[in-house]
């Protein structure tokens, strides 16, 4: 598109008269610059038919609606909640605090192992006087074992 | 226009701080507008709803990346258009017909009717030709395409879009050309593809 036309483009695409003659006489004598600008003005009409005809309202409770939009996009998923740094860190100890407790708990709690010591009588003992359904062998067995720490001691 | 000392721009930095009625302002001032842009480019209510919707989510989220360079209403706008043109390509809309707010009884009438038979009647016409002009301007820059709707739609002169995006007249007569040669080169390639009607 040669100058002439070019300089004053818009003025004319938005339907005001052009500044000087320069325009319009190039347009009589330039086959190539009156094409496009004919080209132009057709798409300048079709964007313009992109234009709503008049004002359009969203329907009562739009604010509510946008509202609940963001909400939804705010609310966070576990894994969200997760990958939170700080929040993390917290799960993490808390989580191996509970480990320690457990694993506390476990040790205090295992059943005693039956290796010659001092207090192996008392243990025994203990044993025999459980409330277990008593059985000739179990009963034998009370027996020995006593027996056995007997002679230990 | 210095945009960082004006009332919008208090308003702005307001719902930056996370101020919810001032938050609401804007949504109340401009949610005409927005509707408005995107039914003017789709012309379906339920879509406009859900699109605009969208853009006020958007702008909620963003507005602690706006930097005064443009006016609200230019940041706005060009989110507007944005999404608008995100959900065509993911609804990948040939046929606005399907996209209408006509009732089906409506639809069917047109089916039916003598004018349905003319592949050239003007509804079918301005149907597709809105079809091809949105598809063209899908082929321009995010800037090229907002620049172009503000002056042709919204019909803003270009004194005012310097205002707007705080570039000087002769800038924006550039772009603007530059935008609209690119628009011709895009129906040209389209033409010589498919044989339609050149813009």
């Amino acid at each position: 598109m040669h100058q002439p036309v070019r300089e004053e483009l818009e003025d004319y695409l938005a339907g005001g008269t052009p500044r000087s003659n320069r325009f319009s006489q190039h347009l009589n004598t330039c086959a190539e610059c009156a094409a496009e600008v004919g080209a132009l003005r057709e798409q300048v009409r079709l964007v313009r038919a992109l234009r709503a005809e008049e004002e359009v309202e969203p329907a009562p409770g739009f604010y509510a609606r946008v509202l609940n939009r963001i909400e939804q996009r705010v609310q966070p998923s576990i894994w969200s909640v997760l990958r939170d740094p700080s929040l993390g860190r917290r799960i993490a100890v808390a989580s191996a605090a509970l480990a320690f407790v457990v694993s506390a708990y476990i040790v205090s709690t295992e059943p005693f192992r039956m290796t010659p010591s001092a207090s192996s009588t008392v243990a025994i003992q203990q044993l025999s006087r459980q409330d277990t359904p008593a059985t000739v062998a179990q009963d034998r067995d009370v027996v020995l074992a006593s027996l056995a720490s007997f002679r230990e001691n | 226009m210095d945009h960082r000392n004006s009332e919008e721009a208090a308003l702005v930095r307001r719902i930056q701080a996370r101020d919810e009625f001032a938050f609401r302002e804007i949504v109340e001032r401009y949610q005409s507008k927005v509707f408005s842009i995107i039914f003017g480019i789709l012309r379906n209510h339920n879509d406009a709803e859900d699109i605009a919707q969208q853009v006020f989510s958007k702008i909620y989220f963003s507005i602690g990346n706006f930097d005064f360079r443009s006016s609200l209403l230019t940041w706005i706008y060009k989110i507007t258009v944005n999404e608008c043109y995100d959900y065509l390509r993911k609804k990948r809309v040939r046929k606005l017909v399907y996209e209408s707010d006509f009732s089906e009884e409506d639809a069917l009438r047109m089916e039916n009717s003598d004018t349905a038979t003319d592949q050239h009647t003007p509804v079918d016409t301005a149907l597709a030709q809105r079809d091809l002009i949105l598809k063209l301007l899908e082929k321009i820059s995010e800037e090229d395409r907002t620049l172009i709707l503000l002056k042709e739609v919204e019909g803003h002169s270009v004194e005012e879009l310097s205002r707007m995006t705080r570039m000087n007249e002769n800038t924006i007569k550039v772009k603007l050309f530059r935008a609209r040669q690119k628009l011709l080169k895009a129906a040209q390639r389209l033409n010589r593809s498919s044989g339609q009607t050149q813009v």
